[in-house]
């Protein structure tokens, strides 16, 4: 149709807006649940710590991609280190987006039967949201960065301000003692924050469709980092500061009492942890959505196919089974601590081994620009 | 009297064997059948007839002028057999005999009386006839040509030329006289202003292109026509800004309004459809406007115009969902009053979709959201009321629907007291009969309203057919489906295009930042500097440059 | 392109995907009018309120004792008339049980409609429930559910607490609204009201700090909370009466108004009485090798509010304003020596010094925090208030 709208390229910043977007609500009502009870009063320096650490990974995903301009990692990878690597690659990164993905939908089918319906199965909050995220993740890259955008602007400006009206019930007393510090918690911690930062592998895909002309990539990533960092802190301010550390450790969901707490006075809006699920819904459909479509593109670039619809049926239909069968909660603790474990070893361990390999064999990439 | 001996009474057709009415009706059967058949015989025959004397003629055309003109009278008579509206005027020029063929009613005998009937008959008797084009010198006319093809006289005749045949020449010559009662230019009907021009376009394409080239005389806005429609023939005509517009929009235009296969044109909707990418999807991809002022700043923003023959409104493509929530009225008020009225256009189409939906779930399932003392006041009227809230909605949203589609019917002189017997039937009466609760009438009027504030009346109903699922899903799935409903529609509303312009998708993106300037809030005009950047134009400063 | 046959197919699988939806049924989904609101709810033993108790407040649950009482304030919805405003009355449903939870549901076949709580206003424990059991068993279930709002006020009771609930106050609307309506009375600095509903008492339990709530007391047509239980832990101890509440207030810092009254300077049988609207309190502990002391440090600003000789002289005059500055701050320094030497002797750390040391004094508090209990009541605290008093009102 002549050269009438781009579909398929983006701007750094429209990429800086695609990775804000995807796993931060869960940031933020899931995140002190988990770090809390392991870095307790330290958490803060978790986040940070931990946003430092996968910025480096992204970047060098960043490096790893502009080694082999123009190429997804589906093109350039065979040329690493084999195709029956690339395969054993390609099958982990699916295993890692599919396994996080089911936890996170399982997660979220358990906050909203728990806390917005009473009897309401599961498998009919999961399914309808499945079905929504398919009819998004069957479009194309352009409609897919326009939604991230229009989702953004619409959720993060509720979440933030219920986040930040939580504060009237913070006492400063709370975040004390500064020391003792554990160490080997914080760590521990910043290794554990990588599902709400992650987002940076969908680059290994999408690089070659962004047009860095204008502003600098890195610079973008790192502006998106900061957003997550800041909402993250906003939502550990709160929480620790009404409930302190003790409380929040023994609380599931500690974001939402934070939430559920603030009496106004004199005004008449009540159950704003209501208004926080709501805002976060859109987060958790289109960080659902991307991944599926990464997975689904990824496979489809691997087959030579140039249509990536019939794999995103198939993938809904596994994590919805994936999903399903998570219901026991002692499984799906395991798959938490497996789905980490995955996501860290192949950001932290895998794609920065591939670079390695790739600056042995050719010496220094020339950067493209 | 009395009757010697019975008498029987018997029928005349015992008699008269003629006289049955049995035979009777059967003979009349047969006669009717006979009259159908002649009657298909005849349309065969002269079927039959036109297609022999197509077999010379060039496709399309019906059939060949010849250089006699009784010849060329036959044919054109056959042609226009039963269409008593089409005249002939016969004369003679020098030595030859001619005629006129025009259509009463199309052409202005004032024009055909003084421009060519006079010149013609004022010819003397030993004029030399040399040919039909050597009357551009005689005839005072401003627009003629020569026609050898029958479709195209025909076509013309039928517009409003005069067709002259001369005996000799198997040509026509076409002399434009048009002249028919016609609409003045009026006022708009739906889309009024206070402050601002109160033009309107009307029916005739030629009124309309002119209203539009008065507002801006630079040879850069061209105007191309193309005909669609096999029988009607109905003139369209795109109107762009040729250094403007994104390479390759005018023609992708052309090319989807040649591909209309349809044989008439009455309405903006038969075009409309045929050139949207999504046709089934409530949002209106295409703009329609009665007012020039429009026209004339969307064209310089880079969009391009599809004027229609008889229709009195004006397409606008690409159509972007900010643009169909713009009215002409925010750039005559103040900046800021204006970016509060755009935000309230926004959140009043929100409103139109969710609010009825809103109230079902948290009536029905997260009453816990509404504060207490509000909680009880609801329960307490809702006690009088024996249906669930969703059919309570259901049903307002039917009254409403009905009494909308009835007021819209309703002569003008009725529609007053129509309007005060819905008030007080769905106002009043409804609640005081106790079958839906105050509050419930309270949200359907304020859906209702929000509905209406919208610029483009047919956005305004879309609005109403995406209100009723999303009432069955938040009856289902209570405020979860609502937020999965939201997500489906933001989905849709990006995944549109119209002619290449993502139409719900760019309200967000930050690559657009500039266009923000102008979508939910207005800069002063002195700000305004740089045309949208959306639509790709070819040059983004609004200063203007002088060039050709 | 997606041929014709799957194009039928999706369309299929599309149809039957939306009507499990729609034809399922829509589980959640009771109008608000069908639902009890509860707004109440009253722990006791099961013996006691026997007088308004009968035979059906029972239910078998296989020969396990029934130790508890468990009452619920229900309103009950009145239809509204157009015009009319009738005030919606509220009845009560009891049980008696084992556990809460399984009390609760039994009580639904007292009731037509199901027994809400998201409108849960306040909960009321009597103490002989407390002394037996607790307070932490008691409201397990409320901490738990995610119905019950995290803010919902609890009470404790010296005497019956399902008398409460029979209460109709006199502003015509609901007992459970009247009765947590009174704990956000801010100025009364009787009331201890301030970090005492069910979410904090939550995290204090978390905690393991001591926890206090606010005690109410019915007499006849009248209700006042006017004392506050203490609780080691969640074991109760005793009540403490309101000029110890007041100065534990004054010592946590946490008044937004108050009210001093003293014998007049000159006058030493009328009274005098301060009106503080702003003031500044600082904690700080203070260790030297084994020994902890803490200073509090107090600057008040306010008005005179109320003089019972005013006729005899000026309250502007600097003199009296000094002298009065000097009596308001002795008698505060007063009201919190006494709150303290109470809580020291009840061992019960309202103070907040143990979480003042934990926050700012890690090292001491990880080396005593065992040993808390003995510790607290050898602490020693010196005082400093400074009083500013800024007008008079109207009136000299």
């Amino acid at each position: 149709m002549g050269n009438l709208e781009r579909r398929t390229s983006m701007s750094p910043a429209q990429f800086a807006l695609l990775f804000a977007v995807i796993g931060t609500g869960t940031a933020v009502l899931v995140m002190p649940a988990t770090l809390v009870p392991v870095a307790e009063q330290h958490t803060w320096v978790s986040v940070i710590l931990g946003a430092g650490l996968y910025f480096l990974a992204g970047t060098i995903f960043i490096k790893l991609g502009d080694c082999f301009p123009g190429e997804s990692i589906v093109e350039y990878l065979p040329r690493i280190w084999g195709s029956a690597l690339t395969v054993v690659t390609l099958v982990i990164f699916t295993g890692m987006i599919l396994v996080q993905t089911s936890v996170r939908v399982q997660s979220f089918g358990r906050e909203i039967v728990f806390f917005m319906f009473d009897r309401t199965p599961i498998e009919v909050v999961i399914l309808s949201f499945l079905v929504v995220c398919t009819y998004g993740a069957v479009q194309d890259l352009g409609t897919i960065i326009r939604m991230a955008q229009w989702l953004l602007f619409l959720s993060a400006p509720p979440m933030a301000a219920l986040l930040l009206l939580s504060m009237i019930n913070i006492q400063f007393i709370n975040f004390f003692p500064i020391w003792p510090v554990n160490i080997v918690g914080i760590v521990k911690g910043a290794i554990y924050s990588w599902p709400y930062y992650w987002g940076y592998e969908v680059l290994l895909i999408l690089l070659p469709s962004i047009n860095r002309r204008t502003t600098n990539l890195v610079a973008a990533m790192a502006s998106s980092f900061l957003f997550k960092i800041s909402l993250m802190l906003l939502a550990l301010i709160s929480t620790i500061g009404s409930m302190t550390v003790e409380g929040v450790k023994n609380i599931i969901y500690p974001t939402l009492l934070a939430v559920r707490g603030i009496e106004l006075p004199g005004t008449f809006i009540e159950r704003l942890d209501n208004y926080l699920l709501l805002s976060w819904i859109p987060f958790g459909y289109i960080t659902i959505v991307i991944w599926i479509y990464i997975a689904s593109v990824t496979w489809c670039q691997y087959f030579g196919y140039k249509d990536h619809r019939p794999f995103a049926l198939i993938f809904s239909v596994v994590i919805y089974i994936a999903s399903m069968s998570l219901h026991d909660f002692s499984i799906y603790l395991n798959m938490v601590e497996t789905s980490r474990l995955l996501g860290f070893g192949f950001s932290v361990l895998i794609i920065p081994a591939a670079y390695v390999v790739v600056r042995w064999k050719r010496g220094r990439c020339k950067d493209d620009k | 009297m009395e009757y010697s001996k019975k008498q029987r009474l018997h029928k005349l057709s015992a008699v008269l064997i003629q006289a049955s009415t049995a035979e009777a009706k059967d003979k009349l059967r047969i006669l009717r059948k006979l009259i159908d058949s002649s009657a298909e015989l005849g349309e065969d025959l002269s079927n039959l007839a036109s297609h022999l004397r197509q077999v010379a003629a060039p496709e399309e055309e019906p059939f060949l002028f010849t250089t006699q003109l009784s010849e060329n009278r036959n044919l054109l008579e056959v042609v226009f057999r039963d269409c008593d509206d089409v005249k002939y005027r016969y004369f003679s020029i020098g030595d030859r005999q001619a005629m006129m063929l025009y259509v009463e009613g199309m052409v202005g005998s004032d024009i055909l009386e003084k421009f060519i009937l006079t010149p013609l008959l004022q010819l003397k008797k030993d004029y030399v006839f040399t040919g039909l084009a050597a009357f551009s010198g005689i005839l005072p006319v401003v627009s003629l040509k020569t026609s050898a093809s029958a479709r195209d006289c025909i076509t013309a005749a039928l517009g409003g030329y005069a067709a002259l045949f001369v005996d000799g020449s198997a040509e026509c010559l076409l002399i434009e006289a048009i002249q028919y009662q016609k609409r003045s230019i009026g006022i708009p009907q739906n889309e009024t202003v206070i402050l601002g021009s109160h033009e309107a376009f009307n029916e005739d394409l030629n009124d309309s292109i002119s209203v539009i080239r008065r507002r801006c005389r630079d040879n850069n806005i061209k105007v191309r026509r193309v005909y669609i429609g096999e029988r009607s023939k109905t003139a369209v005509a795109i109107v762009y800004a040729a250094n403007l517009i994104k390479p390759g929009l005018m023609e992708e235009v052309e090319q989807r309004l040649n591909r209309i296969n349809i044989d008439r044109v009455t309405s903006t909707a038969s075009i409309e459809e045929f050139i949207v990418d999504h046709p089934w999807s409530p949002f209106p991809q295409v703009q329609a406007t009665e007012r020039p002022d429009k026209v004339v700043s969307s064209l310089y923003e880079g969009r391009v115009a599809i004027i229609v023959d008889n229709v009195a409104d004006v397409l606008l493509v690409p159509t972007t969902y900010a643009q169909i929530i713009q009215s002409a009225e925010d750039y005559s008020t103040p900046a800021i009053v204006t970016s509060l009225t755009r935000l309230t256009r926004f959140f009043s189409s929100l409103v139109a979709i969710f609010l009825p939906a809103f109230y079902i779930a948290l009536v029905s399932y997260h009453p816990g959201m509404i504060p207490t003392a509000l909680a009880i006041s609801v329960a307490e009227q809702r006690l009088r009321s024996p249906f669930p809230a969703f059919m309570e909605a259901l049903f307002m949203e039917v009254l409403i629907e009905l009494f909308q589609e009835a007021v819209v019917r309703l002569p003008q002189k009725i529609s007053g007291a129509a309007g005060v017997v819905g008030a007080l039937v769905i106002g009043t009466t409804v609640v005081e009969a106790g079958l839906v609760n105050a509050l419930l009438v309270v949200i359907t009027s304020v859906t209702a309203i929000a509905s209406f504030t919208m610029p483009t009346y047919s956005f305004s109903m879309s609005l109403r057919i995406m209100r009723v699922p999303i009432i069955f899903i938040a009856s289902v799935l209570g405020l979860y489906g609502l937020a999965l409903s939201l997500m489906v529609i933001v989905t849709h509303m990006c995944s549109l295009r119209s002619f290449g312009e993502s139409y719900g998708g760019n309200l967000f993106n930050i690559t657009l930042l500039g266009d923000w300037k102008d979508t939910f809030f207005r800069l002063p005009a002195t700000l305004l500097k740089s045309r949208p950047k959306q639509l790709g134009s070819q040059e983004r400063d609004r200063g203007g440059k002088k060039d050709s | 392109m997606i041929s014709k046959s799957s194009r039928t197919v999706t369309g299929y699988i599309v149809l039957v995907l939306i009507s499990t939806l729609l034809l399922t049924g829509c589980w959640d989904r009771h109008e608000i009018q069908d639902r009890s609101f509860v707004l109440a709810v009253a722990v006791d033993l099961a013996d006691e309120g026997l007088e308004h108790s009968t035979k059906l407040e029972t239910f078998a649950q296989g020969g396990t004792p029934k130790p508890l009482r468990l009452s619920l304030q229900v309103l009950a919805l009145a239809p509204q008339t157009r015009g009319e405003n009738k005030p919606s009355k509220t009845y009560v449903i009891s049980n008696t049980g084992r556990s809460m939870h399984e009390m609760l549901r039994d009580a639904n076949g007292q009731n037509s409609k199901p027994l809400w709580f998201e409108h849960i206003q306040s909960i009321i424990i009597s103490e002989a429930a407390v002394r037996k059991f607790g307070l932490t068993p008691l409201i397990d279930l409320f901490r738990r559910d995610a119905e019950v709002r995290w803010r919902t006020k609890v009470y404790i009771t010296p005497q019956d607490a399902r008398q409460f609930l029979d209460f109709v106050p006199p502003t015509g609307e609901a007992g459970g609204i009247f009765m947590s309506n009174i704990s956000r009375q801010e100025k009364d600095l009787h009331i201890a009201g301030t970090n005492t509903d069910l979410g904090a008492t939550s995290v204090r339990l978390d905690n393991k700090t001591d926890v206090v709530l606010p005690a109410i007391e019915l007499s006849g047509k009248q209700i006042k909370v006017n004392a506050m239980a203490v609780f080691k832990k969640d074991k109760f101890v005793e009540y403490w009466d309101e000029y110890t509440i007041k100065g534990a207030k004054l010592l946590l810092g946490i008044e937004k108004a108050a009210l001093i009254a003293f014998q007049c300077p000159l006058h030493p049988d009328e009274t005098v009485v301060f009106e503080m609207f702003q003031q500044d309190t600082t904690v700080t502990p203070h260790i030297e090798g084994e020994q902890i002391s803490f200073t509090v440090d107090i600057a008040m600003r306010g008005n005179i509010s109320e003089i019972s000789c005013s006729g005899e002289h000026d309250a502007t005059d600097k003199t009296f304003m000094d002298k009065s500055e000097a009596l308001f701050a002795q008698e505060v320094q007063r009201n919190i020596e006494h709150s303290l030497r109470v809580m020291q002797n009840a061992g019960v750390d309202d103070a907040g010094f143990g979480r003042n040391l934990k926050a700012y004094e890690p090292k001491t508090w990880a080396k005593i925090k065992d040993r808390w209990d003995e510790v607290f009541p050898t602490i020693p605290l010196t005082t400093h208030v400074r009083v500013s008093i800024q007008n008079t009102g109207e009136h000299k």
